[in-house]
């Protein structure tokens, strides 16, 4: 199973648009690598481009040691001869033919012999548990099992690398969190290589074994799904994964930046002129009496609380500031609105003017910084 | 009115041999089975099979092939193209008659020489009139069909499902036979549909080019009959027309059992993929280009010259006039002795045109919209079933066996309504009936997208029906009927298969004064009236696209 290297990709759509700026990405071999990006940033058009279905405008490709794309020497391999699977948002299944003759159509293109090739048919139906619809045309399906043609078409010719465009976003919720399910057997069961492109950043943290953020045409970091979510390497990505959304403060212009900029002072004063706003997740912001470790604290006033099952999300005002919070146990409500809450100094995320991590090392960091009430 | 075909007729009693009102065969026998019947009927049959096919077949080549150029390829001046080549469309269907004859006219029909004999040469018949120029001028006024059909359909074509194939290692005329045709199969049963049907009933073309030298379709046959009072075989050929369209709706509707199913799959296109024609570019663009200027430069131009010529085809300064626009005694034209735009004629005739196309044209949009309302309200309902089917008629039944129909059926007095023959009235009531059925999948398609919601809201809120439909569905819909009155507007503007069977002197239109001028032999003003219907529903139309921001495209909605 080989491994995909891009180097330096660009594409520039006629017109001037810019939709891949310089992009060098490595998806080791076996990885289900999720491209997790807002719509416009440049994920699908990288997926083309891995795809053959468009040309970049500089850059390299390359596959398992062969080059697909290399611009500056003018290789292009065609999207029929690269031999990979790419499955659409819109499934674009052949309306005109049957799910059968769907799935058969990649085998009849490699000339497999017509038994070998309904063999394999068979086989690919089980697989995706639609052995019974075998003789229904697309429109006849619902969409969990459209899904599940457009997938069972792509696999059946065995391909080294499978490329997936937002396939489950037109699946209701249950849907989606079985073909989930599914989408991670198949990739343990099969090994593939496996490039999805998702703009739902809870589909790329449990999906992926490797998580890529884009924006602007560019990766902004990659890594881990939990190397992510821990460690944000830009104020963009901290803001873009995470729900509820990471609470980012500036460390200006109102009372509550200016007691966090008091405090990242205190603790880590040789980093005060470099660090332009802090961010914490919900779940770090606790409520009631802080316990005495290192942490910034503030009188916070809670306007609203919202129960999802598993935990509960608190609408608060912290110093005129509206935030939020996550906690695992029932907050105090209504009964007492007026309290206090506080952030672990370890759970602050501090980012730079250019909105670039920050990363306090044990020396430029002062223990223990004393405790407001 | 199909009774009339085998009863026998007024006046005819002495012919069959029986009193009128009796059962007879004497007029399907002289249609189907007599000495006279193969010039009556089995010639026209003939004629009408070979030009529709050979008018179907050529506009779909140029109109499949315009599409292309301009939907997937990288062509230049596509935006332009795009506009200009559905222009042959908005012209009377006979401009192009005219034009032909006002350049390849013979000596063998009396009056003024055509230009290309005025200049030396002598086109031999089978140039000047018959199969040769009905299908070359009715293939480049009918193109447009094929070209908006084609265009629609390929610019609707999600181009991931070709993508789907390549990426499976399909080659490009693998995934073109595999999977784009089978996929286009149904816009080009559509167009081959409309175009073949619309050659059924197409009158004006075939009478100005069969007529000299006698040859008919089973239209100008019909016509014929019509004018020489034979009630008996005009039924029977109508009979005929509409049973073709039939068999031919049938064997399409059995064609596309299978695809019909798909037709409503869709999904978003993405960016699609366009052609690189390199060093083909402006060849493409110049033959785009050219389609543009015979089917529509040339045939204006041509008419537009003759109508300043005394004499055709002889460009000498002083046979230029402008006596035939503007001029008050044209010597010699006994039936028209002005200029076309001087005398009450042209007046009258337009005020005709717009009073009685105008009327047909909005109750034709308010009923078309309350058809689709009843539809989609009703959805399920065997009334709604049927209303959807009935917006099929139009490819059943041909104008001008329609109108015939008509003709029989309210020519004399039947129970409470009176004898309608020569009244605006009926020509109204005709029009409305004729275009309803287009106006009703263009109201069913917008009530479809417009759904229950917004008229629920208003329910809810407490409106009754007719507060709800005055204040929520009519303004919501209000660009729906603009498209809905303009598109009949204009295609009755244009209208001749119906109208030259009900139009009398007192109901002159537009339309049959051309033809009365052209019946007349007066080449210089019958060509100036087709300039000016030209003129009107070009400008109707233009206005219409200013103003509702709809093209015809949209209209014609998948035909």
């Amino acid at each position: 199973m080989p491994e995909i290297a891009l180097r330096g990709l660009t594409k520039i759509y006629p017109g001037g648009m810019l939709a891949v700026d310089d992009l060098s990405l490595t998806v080791p071999d076996a990885t289900f690598m999720c491209l997790l990006g807002a719509s416009g940033c440049g994920k699908t058009t990288t997926l083309r481009m891995i795809a053959g279905l468009e040309q970049p405008t500089a850059g390299e490709i390359v596959v398992g040691g062969r080059v697909l794309d290399a611009v500056a020497r003018s290789q292009y391999v065609p999207a029929e001869e690269r031999g990979m699977g790419l499955v659409f948002q819109s499934y674009a299944l052949w309306p005109h033919l049957t799910v059968r003759q769907n799935v058969e159509f990649g085998l009849t293109q490699r000339k497999m012999p017509r038994g070998e090739r309904r063999a394999r048919v068979d086989e690919m139906l089980r697989l995706l548990h639609i052995s019974e619809v075998a003789e229904r045309y697309p429109a006849q399906l619902s969409g969990g099992q459209q899904q599940r043609v457009a997938l069972a078409r792509m696999l059946a010719v065995s391909p080294q690398v499978l490329l997936l465009d937002e396939p489950l976003s037109n699946l209701d919720a249950r849907l989606r969190l079985e073909m989930r399910a599914e989408l991670k057997r198949i990739h343990q069961e099969l090994g593939t290589t496996i490039v999805f492109v998702t703009h739902d950043q809870l589909e790329a943290m449990t999906l992926g074994t490797l998580v890529a953020v884009m924006d602007a045409g560019r990766v902004q970091q990659i890594g881990g799904p939990m190397d992510i979510y821990r460690r944000p390497a830009n104020r963009f990505v901290a803001e873009f994964v995470g729900s509820p959304p990471i609470n980012a403060v500036p460390l200006d212009g109102h009372e509550l930046g200016a007691s966090l900029a008091a405090y990242v002072a205190e603790r880590w004063p040789a980093l005060a002129g470099e660090v332009a706003s802090v961010a914490f997740r919900p779940e770090a912001l606790r409520f009631g009496s802080s316990n005495g470790q290192a942490a910034w604290s503030a009188p916070a006033e809670l306007e609203a609380v919202l129960p999802t099952g598993a935990t509960w999300i608190v609408s608060a005002r912290i110093l005129g500031q509206p935030l939020f919070g996550l906690t695992f146990a029932e907050p105090p409500a209504a009964e007492r609105p007026e309290t206090v809450c506080s952030v672990l100094s370890s759970d602050l995320h501090l980012f730079a003017a250019d909105g670039s991590r920050v990363e306090p090392t044990a020396e430029q960091t002062r223990v223990p910084a004393p405790v407001h009430a | 009115m199909l009774v009339d075909a085998v009863v026998v007729q007024t006046g005819d009693q002495t012919n069959v041999g029986q009193p009128p009102g009796e059962l007879t065969g004497y007029y399907l026998i002289r249609v189907f089975a007599s000495p006279i019947s193969k010039l009556l009927f089995w010639q026209p049959l003939l004629n009408t099979l070979v030009t529709s096919g050979g008018v179907t077949v050529l506009s779909l080549a140029l109109g499949g092939a315009l599409a292309w150029l301009v939907v997937r390829t990288d062509m230049p001046g596509k935006k332009w193209l795009a506009t200009a080549l559905v222009v042959p469309y908005m012209l009377p269907s006979w401009t192009f008659a005219l034009a032909w004859l006002t350049l390849f006219k013979n000596r063998t029909i009396a009056g003024q020489p055509g230009f290309l004999e005025a200049l030396g040469f002598n086109p031999p018949n089978w140039v000047a009139y018959g199969t040769v120029p009905i299908i070359v001028t009715l293939g480049i006024h009918y193109f447009p069909f094929a070209f908006l059909l084609f265009g629609n359909a390929l610019r609707r074509f999600d181009s991931q499902l070709e993508e789907s194939a390549r990426v499976l290692g399909s080659r490009g005329w693998t995934t073109t036979r595999r999977i784009v045709v089978p996929l286009m199969l149904p816009a080009v049963m559509s167009a081959v549909l409309l175009t073949f049907s619309r050659m059924l009933g197409t009158f004006g073309t075939p009478y100005i080019l069969g007529l000299p030298i006698n040859y008919n379709l089973l239209s100008t046959s019909l016509y014929q009959s019509f004018r020489g009072g034979g009630r008996g075989v005009m039924a029977a050929l109508s009979g005929v027309i509409i049973l073709v369209g039939i068999l031919f709706v049938v064997a399409d509707t059995w064609l596309l059992r299978e695809q019909k199913r798909f037709v409503t799959v869709g999904s978003k296109g993405a960016m699609d993929r366009r052609k690189r024609l390199g060093g083909l570019r402006y060849p493409a663009l110049a033959a785009a280009t050219l389609v543009f200027v015979i089917s529509v430069v040339v045939p204006i131009v041509a008419l537009l010259l003759s109508t300043l010529m005394r004499v055709q085809g002889q460009f000498t300064p002083s046979n230029f006039t402008f006596d035939f626009w503007i001029g008050d005694k044209i010597p010699a034209f006994v039936g028209y002795p002005q200029g076309l735009l001087r005398g009450r004629e042209l007046l009258n005739a337009t005020w005709n045109s717009l009073r009685i196309v105008g009327l047909a044209a909005i109750a034709c949009s308010l009923l078309g919209l309350l058809v689709g309302y009843v539809v989609v309200r009703l959805q399920g309902s065997r009334l709604s079933v049927f209303l959807r089917q009935v917006s099929f008629l139009p490819y059943l039944v041909p104008g001008i066996a329609f109108a015939a129909a008509y003709l029989s059926l309210f020519a004399v007095r039947r129970g409470p309504i009176p004898a309608l023959y020569g009244t605006m009235a009926l020509l109204i009531l005709i029009l409305t009936i004729n275009y309803l059925p287009f106006a009703s999948r263009a109201g069913i398609a917008a009530m479809m997208q417009l759904g229950r919601e917004p008229e629920e809201a208003a329910q809810i809120s407490g409106a009754r029906w007719g507060r709800r439909i005055s204040r929520i569905v009519l303004p919501i819909q209000k660009g729906a009927l603009a498209t809905g009155v303009i598109l009949p507007f204009i295609a009755g503007l244009k209208e001749l298969s119906i109208v030259v069977m009900l139009a009398t002197p007192g109901t002159d239109v537009l339309t049959t004064l051309s033809v009365r001028l052209i019946g007349y032999g007066y080449t210089q003003l019958a060509n100036a009236a087709v300039l000016v219907i030209a003129a009107v529903s070009f400008a109707v139309t233009y206005l219409a696209q200013r103003l509702t921001g709809s093209s015809l495209a949209s209209g014609l909605g998948g035909g």
